[in-house]
């Protein structure tokens, strides 16, 4: 009797890496075939990356089953990208990554976890990192956490385990492509967090601030009011602040005879005003930038082309079995009612 | 009677599967044996379904389900013409709210099984409340006349050489050093035969000889299930419907009985029950006493919501069954065959298979198989 589970996996791999193409799939490949009973292998790229010779997709498509290729048009964001690989996907569970995490125990531990009932179990690594970006990662997880609930730890990779109905759940919410991650932290299903192993050191994972900063304040605005209404508050406060000072101004006038020595005076105020109005510009202008991105009615993202195994399906296996119950009990199955 | 007391093969169960099994093994030479409860043949589950012939559409979370189905689709039409209906036209909703698919991943895991898809024109989506259905496809899936397959696989296992009795009831099974007797009951006469190998094909009374032979019971699931049989408003003869994927409904065209059979998956089970290792529940105990009141308002009511015209169709009838299914399969909705074999004895196997379409699994599972021409 096999000791394969019985589910289905899908296995996305974002941005293949182009040295160890046939290696990667390979190796995946023999992994998901020894352990699960069915699994494809999603790849998706962008066609402006340095990424993977046409001709290495196609010999891999030739050698390897149930392998399909998706090439996206343009070049999107990873995010993007990954959102794209498991929108693509028909598994039960779903795992999608960078081809550096995909070794034998991140999956089968991340399989395992779902199995046991958490729909979205997040991947954690340590990477090396500037202290300005390990800083800057650590305070933007704190206030994405006050404000967005989003409770993933700040040291999580690019690497997802989802069950069919965590990621079915996510697909349904606005803007799911542009925040991918943000999205499947907030189904509302059970969550779990693995240390990931890795097969050589990820170049693609961002170690900059900027990247980090510019994600963080993108994932605020759109997804948060807070910091408009705190804007609005600190508009208010200007405002008031600006009486206070014309009112001062004015006392001054009425009851002075020299008012030469207001100069300190007038710079302060006229600086405390403009701190203020540029600070609303630019959460007013992020708030446009909001209001752009949601009427542009285009795709996230475009694919160009999609190529598939030779053998994409095993036409031998006979829907026989010995036995009527389940070894293994999957906690995350779609069953009739659940 | 019987005409002997010893056979090669007895089969126990003259459904579509006991039928199939036993026509193969009389093909090859063997002194085949059929035993059937009742007095016809292929009146129970084989008949008391949706006479759908799959095409794999019915199982997207089930790969392999859908896949056999798939390949047996264009086999059984192939061998079975005569009961073949391809008169109507079928499509695929996929429902918007509860469904456990979208309308993406439906045609995604059509294209890879390989089944044709094609969405369906304005005429036919429009007639769905577009607030519950999220698409509509046009697919390629035909119904079967099980009155005149049950004819055509009476001719053939005739030909075969299978000898058949009716109004037999197969009781136990008993091991001997000789082999295994099968203990009969003729109209209330005891009958003993000998066999070296013997199928219980009876579906939902699978555990009953079982139990009578003190072999553990199978763990199964059965469901007491209605089927409405109805007639259709004009708009909807010549089309049949299947919304996936949950708790959603079918209409299909019913040939034997000229009708439209009308199943809903919350409806349709009216209740369920599972064998209990030191409680053995009789599913025909339980067909025979169920009071069989028709869920029919309940379905058509819901139905409508999806599909407004279902609130025109008439209801006529109801088909009601125990049908019995694997607790594995909760998981997925898949519908895989149960094969075991040498179950608690040398040389007594038990099959249960739920689509009639996928009985080629079973029959090149037995091929692969050495130990019944030794």
């Amino acid at each position: 009797m096999s000791t394969r589970k019985d589910v289905f996996v899908s296995a996305v791999v974002i941005r293949p890496d182009q040295e160890h193409f046939q290696d990667d799939l390979t190796a995946l490949s023999t992994i998901l075939a020894s352990n699960y009973l069915h699994y494809e292998i999603v790849v998706i790229n962008t066609v402006s990356s340095n990424g993977v010779l046409e001709e290495k997709v196609d010999a891999a498509l030739k050698q390897i089953k149930h392998i399909r290729y998706i090439k996206v048009f343009n070049n999107v964001d990873d995010n993007i990208l990954f959102a794209a690989g498991i929108e693509n996907t028909i598994g039960d569970i779903i795992i999608a990554t960078y081809p550096e995490y995909l070794t034998e125990h991140n999956i089968k531990e991340s399989v395992d976890l779902c199995f046991a009932g958490n729909d979205v179990v997040n991947g954690l690594s340590e990477t090396k990192t500037g202290l300005l970006h390990k800083i800057s990662k650590q305070a933007s997880r704190k206030i994405l956490s006050r404000l967005l609930s989003y409770n993933i730890p700040y040291n999580d990779a690019f690497f997802r385990c989802i069950s069919r109905r965590a990621l079915n759940e996510a697909m349904e919410t606005r803007h799911f492509h542009r925040f991918v991650f943000i999205r499947l932290a907030n189904t509302g299903e059970k969550q779990t967090n693995i240390e990931l192993e890795r097969l050589r050191p990820c170049k693609l994972e961002s170690r900059r601030f900027l990247d980090s900063f510019s994600r963080a304040v993108s994932a605020v605005i759109f997804n948060s009011t807070v910091p408009l209404r705190i804007m609005n508050i600190g508009a208010l406060l200007g405002c008031f602040i600006t009486l206070l000072i014309a009112a001062y101004t004015i006392a001054i006038k009425l009851l002075k005879d020299k008012v030469v020595e207001g100069w300190p005076t007038l710079m302060l105020a006229s600086s405390c005003l403009f701190f203020f109005l540029f600070m609303i510009l630019t959460f007013i202008g992020e708030y446009l930038i909001r209001i752009i991105f949601d009427n542009n009615t285009a795709a996230p993202y475009h694919v160009l082309a999609e190529k598939h195994s030779s053998v994409m399906l095993n036409y031998n296996e006979l829907n026989i079995r010995e036995d009527s119950v389940s070894s293994e009990v999957n906690l995350t199955q779609t069953g009739r009612d659940r | 009677m019987p005409t002997s007391d010893t056979y090669d093969i007895a089969v126990i169960g003259c459904g579509f599967f006991g039928m199939n099994i036993a026509e193969y093994f009389a093909l090859r030479g063997k002194r085949v044996l059929l035993l059937e409860k009742y007095n016809a043949c292929m009146t129970r589950a084989s008949y008391v379904n949706q006479a759908r012939i799959h095409n794999g559409y019915h199982y997207p979370r089930s790969v392999l389900t859908a896949m056999r189905s798939r390949i047996s689709f264009p086999r059984f039409v192939k061998d079975f013409p005569e009961c073949v209906v391809n008169d109507f036209s079928k499509y695929y909703g996929i429902g918007k709210i509860l469904s456990k698919v979208n309308a993406r991943q439906f045609a995604e895991f059509c294209n890879r099984i390989g089944a044709e898809c094609e969405e369906a024109p304005s005429s036919i989506s429009g007639i769905f409340d577009p607030h519950f259905i999220e698409k509509v496809f046009l697919v390629k899936e035909y119904a079967f006349d099980s009155s005149v397959l049950c004819k055509t696989m009476l001719s053939r296992i005739q030909k075969a050489g299978v000898e058949l009795v009716l109004s037999a009831s197969a009781e136990r099974v008993e091991q001997t050093n000789h082999g295994l007797l099968l203990h009969i009951s003729i109209k209330d006469e005891p009958v003993t035969i000998s066999a070296s190998h013997i199928f219980n094909c009876t579906y939902s009374n699978l555990n009953y000889v079982n139990h009578n032979s003190g072999i553990p019971l199978i763990p199964l699931k059965y469901e007491m299930t209605e089927m409405a049989l109805v007639e259709v408003p004009d708009e909807l003869k010549d089309k049949a419907f299947t919304i996936m994927c949950g708790p959603f409904f079918s209409i299909m065209p019913f040939p034997s009985r000229n009708l439209y059979t009308l199943s809903h998956v919350r409806y349709t089970p009216h209740y369920e029950w599972y064998d209990q290792p030191d409680h053995y529940i009789s599913p025909l105990e339980v067909y025979r006493k169920d009071k069989k009141d028709t869920a029919f308002p309940e379905m058509q009511l819901d139905s409508s919501r999806y599909l407004p015209l279902i609130r025109q169709c008439k209801y006529q009838d109801s088909l009601w069954e125990v049908k019995t299914l694997l607790p594995s399969s909760e998981v997925d909705d898949s519908r895989p065959i149960l094969f075991k074999m040498n179950y608690g004895l040398n040389g007594y196997h038990c099959v249960m298979g739920g689509k009639i379409d996928n009985v080629y699994d079973i029959i090149m599972t037995i091929e692969q198989n050495k130990e019944f021409f030794i």
